[in-house]
């Protein structure tokens, strides 16, 4: 009877294997947690409209209504609704009378856009957030970008769709 | 007497089980700590790896191979620098990526400055000058990149327009932004 029980012990092999076993459904569940919010979500459709300053005008032209829209991790975040809405870049001046006042770039030069992004994203504790868990506030500033255009974009408003 | 026989019977030597294969050559299957230690730090490698990227990526599906064309606009800078650039010169940043070749001639466009001019009746507005003795360059590159769904990278670096590169070229170093992206074949967008 003890000879039997001796063929059954645990050594360090399975010692090793253990843990390497553990360690890999840890790193699963990392993963995954980090992915999807410990695998429980529910994501609603958000209208996040974005502001960027200071695009070379030709910029403009590459910024697709449509076109899928990413997080600098490589995450796809959304696609724009529409084609952005293109103004001279706006600059404040002080006049010879000390006032601040605006004044816009000439045509062709620099320029402002604001667009649309349609977004899924979770709502927890009433924190707004990208699935990889990147805060969605208004004056928050993040980077995005489209497969051809990098942005530093500035949320100006963030609106649940009513179709939600 | 009895107690001699007894002392002899003690002092008898055992007879000895044969030993087994494994007992005969302990070492030679024995499951080691440095055996343990090399499996525990690949599964930590293969974890971070799993978790870093997806497995697509690194079995390199989802990406393909395409030649593509940008250009960079190099800002203020004296006109003489352009003859630094050359056709064919390889271009690398400053992490060591190397970004492609230049595949044409620079050009060379005014240098705009921006600046407030109020007119005589108080009001004014931004106005557009040309510097008079800088330029700006631009440099076209081409390269091979992997293409995937989300852009362009060449060597790893992503590729596209509005971001800002340091050049480091055989003569010539710089910073500049990239202002146009095409693929090789299919040139559209971007600035003129």
């Amino acid at each position: 009877m003890a000879e039997k029980n001796s063929k059954i012990r645990f050594g360090l092999l399975d010692a090793v294997i253990l843990i390497a076993v553990i360690a890999l459904v840890l790193a699963l569940v990392f993963r995954y947690s980090a992915d999807k919010h410990l695998f429980v979500y529910d994501t609603e459709t958000y209208t996040v409209t974005v502001k960027a300053t200071g695009l070379q005008y030709t910029t403009v032209n590459m910024l697709d209504s449509n076109a899928k829209v990413y997080l600098e991790d490589g995450k796809l975040i959304g696609t724009f609704v529409h084609a952005p809405t293109v103004t001279p870049m706006l600059s404040y001046s002080t006049t010879s009378s000390g006032d601040i006042i605006a004044a816009y770039y000439p045509d062709n030069t620099l320029v402002d856009i604001v667009t649309d992004i349609e977004c899924e994203l979770i709502v927890n504790d009433g924190m707004i957030m990208t699935k990889g868990g990147v805060h969605v506030a208004v004056g928050t500033v993040i980077k995005i970008h489209t497969e051809t255009v990098d942005l530093d974009v500035e949320i100006v408003a963030v609106e649940k769709n009513a179709s939600n | 007497m009895n107690e001699q026989i007894n002392n002899e019977i003690i002092k008898t030597p055992k007879v000895k089980k044969p030993k087994t294969k494994r007992e005969r050559s302990p070492r030679a299957n024995r499951f080691n700590f440095i055996d343990a230690i090399i499996i525990i730090c690949i599964v930590s490698v293969l974890a971070l790896l799993y978790f870093v990227y997806s497995p697509l990526e690194l079995l390199g599906i989802g990406t393909k191979e395409t030649n593509i064309i940008y250009t960079i606009k190099v800002s203020g800078v004296p006109s003489e620098y352009a003859s630094a650039i050359n056709t064919g010169d390889v271009l690398s940043d400053g992490d060591g990526y190397i970004l492609g070749t230049v595949a044409s001639e620079v050009e060379i466009e005014p240098h705009s400055i921006y600046e407030y001019r109020e007119n005589e009746f108080g009001s004014g507005g931004i106005v557009s000058m040309t510097h008079p003795d800088l330029v700006d360059l631009i440099i076209t590159v081409s390269a091979t990149s992997e293409k995937s769904a989300d852009g362009y990278r060449v060597d790893g670096k992503r590729i596209a327009v509005e971001a800002e590169y340091h050049l480091l070229l055989p003569k010539f170093e710089s910073k500049g932004i990239c202002i146009s992206l095409s693929e090789e074949n299919v040139r559209e967008g971007g600035a003129s």
